[in-house]
């Protein structure tokens, strides 16, 4: 084996036009997966992108231009319902006039889709607004080379607006260090950056731009690596930022992750930057998750459970328990990716209690989930119990019971 | 397939670092060279090569191809070492431009003079923009090298108009880009050139003797301009894991197939390596 294939780039969907994504309007929060493909004939390696933001004439649903922005596509793997994503790419955009191609071909390759599976897209963005995009990837499959990784891409910080620099007002001299990600576990990879190019100033003024990025604590920070590229010309500002570097850079301790910046023109205006890297196999999901749906939410049981529900001591047939429930607040990454609720019941006043009975709250998006369960049984005297420990927003309003009454 | 098989601990290295990047005047003939400019005087140790900054000039130039040779070597007597082409469908809309190089040159020795000169396909004078990105020898981990120099398909001319089927999204006939390859190669990358108002693209890339042609590869790409159909550049679509399935002597084409009814133009080039690596 070597870094050299053999096989053909391929095309989801081929020959025709793209899939349309669109975002919530959470911000890093994505809208509902479509589906690419409904079932791999063979084991395939994501290649890379065409990440259609400039939407107009020469498609059968022009939808809008989406324009400047950060969008995180996610691939997903698994049935209608029960995607799971194999990784977080982000792409940044700035504000387009006319656009360069939209095609981003990832640096790794990324061998996480199993023969059979069906395989599907969603997207979120920085803004409040659910904005559109057209997607098409491009894979291999049974790719024969060593090129590939069945780790996981993400970025840092995750779920928000890149961190924060504050160039030096001299050219070519350095900006003070920021955290990009404060621990990246060994195993992973640093893979690049994404500046996000609106915030360079003058906007479009093709400023030349050199980032370091670093390991070490702050104040001793130790340079690994540096991405060099440029900003767009004016009335433009287009095209994706993303800069790669031309090989992974392994981390074999557990790092801080700092950046720094430099740059041609003297402006002072802050430019926010992202970490794009590589977790291990098996590693944590990323650290920070979108901020609007963390508050509160992580390490917290809640319980609801109802009175005693008894008519007399007449026995009780229970047929349906619909649980009412804000729904679709699935994270976008690990824990929560899926959230739960869990009922289970007890018929001899809280003595003894059923067995778990599991059902999803929703993943992100998907508003209309229905959260019931059916078949019951029956009792004299029972008490339900519902419990989300996910680490979601969990906004449990009232439950509703179908039963019927005797005869005993 | 094991994990991060392309990993190195090196710092990627830039020239000219911190600084601005160097300038190059085209030479205001259509594919005629510029002279030399150097851009590291002296390598303090042997090099790998990883990759090119280019910034097109800011001139609005229409459908500008561009390719920048990188040769080492005293003053007057440079040798180039390698190429990298790229694409701009108008030079004022130009969008970050990083050329990679899916295999790094690793052909540049200690204590060289390292230069670059560049030609393209139009009479503009307006300057462009270079940088080099670079690790510096010796290369730790894992990372595939080759001291063969980029080339490309053609050279020194225009990218190759394909036919078009007006129906969308059947395939067009093919057609040839090179009659026979002169050794075998390994396709590292491609420059697609439409001119075709906001529509969806594939080319096949395809192997064969006429009416007997396969498909190599193929790509998606999006035309997203205005109406003059001039989506900016560098328009170069690496293969970051090449391609290594041409064989000398092959016949090499493309076809092509698009969202819309069109009679517009599509174009491309292709960036190899010749074999043996």
């Amino acid at each position: 084996m070597s870094v050299l294939g053999t096989v053909p780039l391929v095309i989801a969907p081929p020959g025709t036009d793209p899939i349309h994504l669109l975002s919530s309007t959470t911000p890093y929060a994505p809208g509902p997966w479509v589906q690419l493909i409904a079932s791999t004939g063979s084991a395939c390696q994501l290649a890379g992108f065409m990440a259609g933001l400039h939407i107009g004439v020469g498609d059968s649903d022009p939808g809008t231009s989406a324009g400047s922005g950060r969008y995180e596509i996610q691939i997903g793997v698994g049935p209608l319902g029960g995607e799971l994503s194999i990784g977080s790419f982000l792409v940044t955009s700035g504000p387009c006039g006319n656009c360069a191609l939209e095609t981003l071909m990832l640096p790794i390759p990324v061998d996480r889709i199993p023969v059979g599976s069906r395989v599907s897209a969603r997207v979120g963005t920085n803004g409040m607004a659910a904005v559109p995009m057209h997607l098409a990837i491009h894979y291999y499959q049974s790719l024969d080379a060593t090129t590939a990784t069945t780790g996981t891409y993400t970025y840092a910080p995750y779920g928000q607006d890149g961190a924060t620099i504050t160039p030096n007002a001299t050219p070519w001299a350095n900006s003070a260090w920021v955290t990009l990600l404060a621990a990246l576990p060994a195993g992973g990879a640093l893979l690049g950056v994404a500046p996000e190019p609106q915030n360079f100033s003058p906007i479009s003024d093709g400023t030349q731009w050199e980032i370091d990025l670093a390991t070490g604590m702050a104040g001793s920070e130790v340079v690994v690596t540096t991405l060099r590229n440029f900003t767009p010309y004016p009335n433009a500002g287009q095209g994706f930022t993303n800069t790669y570097l031309p090989a992974s850079y392994p981390i074999t301790t557990t790092s801080r992750i700092a950046a720094r910046l430099r740059k041609s023109n003297t402006s002072t205006a802050t430019i926010n930057v992202h970490l794009i890297f590589l977790n291990a196999p098996n590693a944590p999901p990323p650290p920070a998750p979108p901020p609007a749906l963390v508050p509160r939410t992580v390490n917290i049981r809640r319980l609801r459970r109802t009175p005693h529900l008894n008519q007399t001591r007449r026995r009780i047939r229970f047929s349906t328990l619909t649980l009412l429930a804000e729904v679709g607040t699935g994270l976008p990454f690990g824990p929560g990716q899926n959230p739960q609720v869990v009922l289970r019941w007890s018929d001899d006043g809280g003595e003894t209690w059923s067995g778990d009975h599991w059902t999803s709250l929703g993943q992100v998006g998907a508003y209309l989930t229905r959260v019931k369960w059916t078949q019951l049984g029956q009792a004299r005297d029972r008490v339900f119990e519902v419990v989300v420990s996910d680490p979601v927003v969990a906004v449990l309003v009232n439950a509703f019971l179908d039963a019927t009454i005797g005869p005993n | 397939m094991s994990d991060v098989p392309q990993n190195t601990t090196n710092p990627q290295l830039i020239a000219p670092g911190a600084a601005n990047a160097l300038s190059l005047t085209p030479s205001g003939v259509a594919w005629t060279n510029t002279g030399y400019s150097i851009l590291i005087a002296s390598t303090a140790t042997a090099i790998v090569v990883t990759g090119l900054c280019v910034q097109a000039d800011n001139g609005a130039v229409f459908h500008e191809t561009a390719e920048i040779d990188v040769a080492t070597g005293a003053p007057g007597s440079e040798v180039v070492v390698t190429t990298f082409r790229a694409h701009y469908g108008r030079t004022y809309y130009v969008s970050p431009g990083y050329l990679p190089c899916p295999l790094p040159l690793d052909n540049i020795a200690a204590g060289v003079a390292v230069s670059l000169r560049m030609r393209q396909s139009t009479t503009s004078v307006l300057p462009w923009q270079f940088a080099l990105t670079y690790y510096a020898k010796p290369v730790t981990g894992l990372l595939q090298v080759t001291a063969q120099p980029q080339k490309t398909y053609p050279s020194a001319a225009n990218n190759i108009a394909l036919t078009i089927n007006a129906t969308p999204w059947t395939n067009s006939t093919w057609t040839q880009l090179v009659a026979a390859t002169a050794s075998a190669i390994v396709l590292v990358g491609c420059i697609v050139d439409t001119r075709v108002v906001g529509s969806e693209w594939e080319y096949d890339l395809g192997i064969g003797a006429p009416a007997a042609e396969t498909v190599l590869t193929t790509v998606h790409f999006d035309n997203t301009s205005g109406p003059t159909g001039d989506t900016d550049g560098p328009s170069f679509i690496p293969f970051l894991t090449p391609l290594d399935a041409v064989p000398t002597a092959s016949r090499l084409t493309a076809r092509t197939r698009a969202s819309i009814p069109t009679s517009r133009q599509a174009l491309v080039s292709l960036v190899y390596v010749p074999k043996p690596l």
